[in-house]
């Protein structure tokens, strides 16, 4: 695996490894995933999408939910 | 437009694992010949519950996918109207809110009680309490 240095000011390594510390990564780990921010993927939906019908399909993974929890996710 | 749809009546027509889902669908399916539409608010809580991780799960939708399907479901023989508040929020009508997540509700009511249409809602509190503004649906 490739190596990469690079210099930085005392201040500004001193911060780079507190907020790596905070996040519970290593430095390298963190600066990775500052440099390549992961972005969702965009996913084949499962949905029936016809103009005036639309159904989602939830994923294995998703709950279920009542009308709430729908009102848990918006505004608490 | 006889009918303005509320936040959860909407997105509970157009996801399945929504406890209401079937209820609010076969509502909805049968509601638009006589007219309805949503809030600007209702579409942007729509594409935030299907933007959102800890309700979609792995199944979470890019703000794309989220408006490409919310613009299909608004579309169709009995297209949906997209409404717009004409006014400010009444302060007599929201100082009657009983908790935080009350507003909206009492916000969405009064954008359709100013365009002459029913609030349909699963929230059958409010439409016991206004039965002029808001419907339950069934």
């Amino acid at each position: 695996m490739p190596t990469l240095t690079f210099k930085a000011a005392p201040a500004e390594a001193k911060a780079i490894r507190a907020a790596a510390r905070a996040k519970h990564m290593s430095v390298s780990e963190y600066l990775r995933r500052a440099a390549l921010p992961r972005t969702p993927k965009a996913k084949a939906t499962q949905a029936t999408i016809k103009p005036g019908r639309v159904v989602i399909q939830g994923a294995a993974d998703a709950p279920f939910l009542t009308s709430a929890d729908v009102a848990s996710a918006l505004y608490d | 437009m006889r009918y303005l749809l509320d936040n959860d009546v909407f997105f509970a027509a157009i996801y399945d694992r929504h406890t209401l889902h079937v209820l609010a669908r076969k509502w909805l399916d049968a509601a638009k010949p006589a007219g309805w539409g949503i809030a600007s608010e209702t579409y942007l809580a729509a594409v935030r519950l299907l933007m959102n991780p800890a309700v979609m799960k792995s199944g979470q939708l890019t703000a794309a996918q989220a408006l490409h399907a919310i613009g299909a479901e608004l579309g169709g023989r009995h297209p949906g109207q997209m409404v717009m508040a004409q006014r400010k929020p009444d302060p007599k009508l929201l100082k009657m809110a009983t908790g935080h997540k009350r507003v909206m509700d009492f916000w969405l009511a009064q954008i359709a009680a100013d365009h002459g249409c029913k609030l349909a809602t699963n929230d059958g509190g409010l439409a016991v309490a206004w039965p002029n503004i808001a419907e339950k649906i069934s």
